[in-house]
């Protein structure tokens, strides 16, 4: 049984992110005018695509929380440390990058991204991926593309990629967690 | 009247400790020692667990919880590092370079005993050449760039045959 974070991810936010997919699709014509269009279209799905990935993983980190909180025996504690948990988490005020989310997830005590990639070995390739995700996040915020190669061109195909690279991290993040935790405290979390 | 005995100090800035982190033993590097601040006056420690090539994670954990260790890593296996880098250690590595730059990296084991790599020289076991700037293209090699790709590959101990099968594992574009 997948966390309810993984669940809205393959529903909820996959309903928007595909409504915005076939904008795309919705663009009609062949001139220049239809190539702005997709590519503002484009522009707009990399951000929302990336918007949604971090909160899949805030919600994620949110559940582990509270799974870990739920299974203190003293009910003083458990705000202490739920509140401690969640205190200046990066995935909080930053997009969700690799150093982003490894850094929450190991206050749980794991080693994140080794036990991701131990898991599934292909995830090393899927944080390539998220990191030029999050290069063209924040590129298309600040309309500067010096990083992203200095062309504000995106391709349809790429954000595709970057989405299915998301969503297999999401499943890894999702089972690898669930295992870990319920290892931890002997409960199954979700 | 003093509640507290004060000790001297079991460990030592710059040594080796292994402590529980999770549900794993990892090791670690006395960063601190910052004196007897813990329960009954045990003595606390700051340790900093390396998470290359992340940033590093620091803690302060009690001296009972800590153990000395002089184990070391076991060497890098040939095929323990054509796998890492057939399956998108290669890429992340060059990723590295895309701005232009070429910092060194090395390859070393993670926490969990896998390989990963490091841009911190004392922390690495194997490599240590310069990454070739500008060297991926999406999630590919620039052709261009291949034979500078294949000379990087050997700098982790590989030989030519191996070093191709990685890049061509992965691919070139255009």
């Amino acid at each position: 049984m997948p966390s309810i974070a993984w669940q809205n991810w393959s529903t909820d936010r996959a309903r928007s992110l595909d409504e915005i997919e076939q904008a795309h699709a919705a663009v009609g014509g062949i001139g220049p005018g239809r190539r702005y269009a997709t590519l503002q279209v484009n522009h707009a799905y990399a951000v929302l695509l990336a918007s949604q990935f971090q909160g899949f993983c805030r919600d994620l980190h949110t559940e582990c929380g509270d799974a870990i909180v739920a299974v203190i025996p003293q009910a003083n504690l458990k705000p202490l440390v739920r509140k401690n948990l969640i205190l200046h988490r990066m995935l909080g005020r930053g997009n969700a990058t690799p150093s982003n989310i490894g850094a929450d997830f190991n206050r749980f005590d794991i080693s994140f991204w080794p036990e991701v990639h131990a898991h599934d070995p292909s995830t090393l390739g899927m944080m390539k991926h998220l990191e030029s995700l999050n290069d063209w996040r924040n590129a298309i915020a600040h309309q500067d593309f010096a990083n992203v190669g200095g062309n504000s061109a995106l391709q349809l195909q790429m954000v595709k990629k970057w989405r299915k690279a998301c969503h297999k991290l999401a499943t890894v993040f999702d089972t690898v967690m669930q295992s870990y935790l319920h290892r931890l405290s002997g409960v199954a979390p979700w | 009247m003093p509640s507290t005995i004060q000790s001297e100090p079991k460990f030592h800035v710059g040594e080796s400790v292994s402590f529980e982190f999770g549900l794993r033993q990892v090791r670690g590097k006395i960063v601190e020692d910052r004196g007897p601040l813990g329960v009954k006056g045990r003595r606390i420690y700051g340790v900093q667990l390396d998470m290359d090539p992340l940033e590093s994670m620091f803690f302060e954990l009690p001296e009972d919880e800590l153990q000395s260790t002089t184990e070391a890593d076991a060497p890098l296996k040939t095929g323990e590092i054509r796998d890492y880098l057939r399956n998108g250690g290669l890429l992340w590595m060059l990723g590295a370079g895309s701005d232009g730059s070429s910092p060194p990296v090395w390859l070393r084991r993670n926490t969990l005993g896998n390989v990963t790599h490091t841009f911190v020289e004392e922390r690495g076991m194997v490599g240590g050449g310069p990454i070739p700037p500008r060297a991926e293209s999406g999630d590919k090699i620039f052709t261009p760039l291949r034979q500078k790709v294949i000379r990087f590959v050997r700098s982790f101990g590989l030989s030519e045959k191996d070093a191709i099968s990685v890049v061509d594992a992965i691919g070139t574009h255009p």
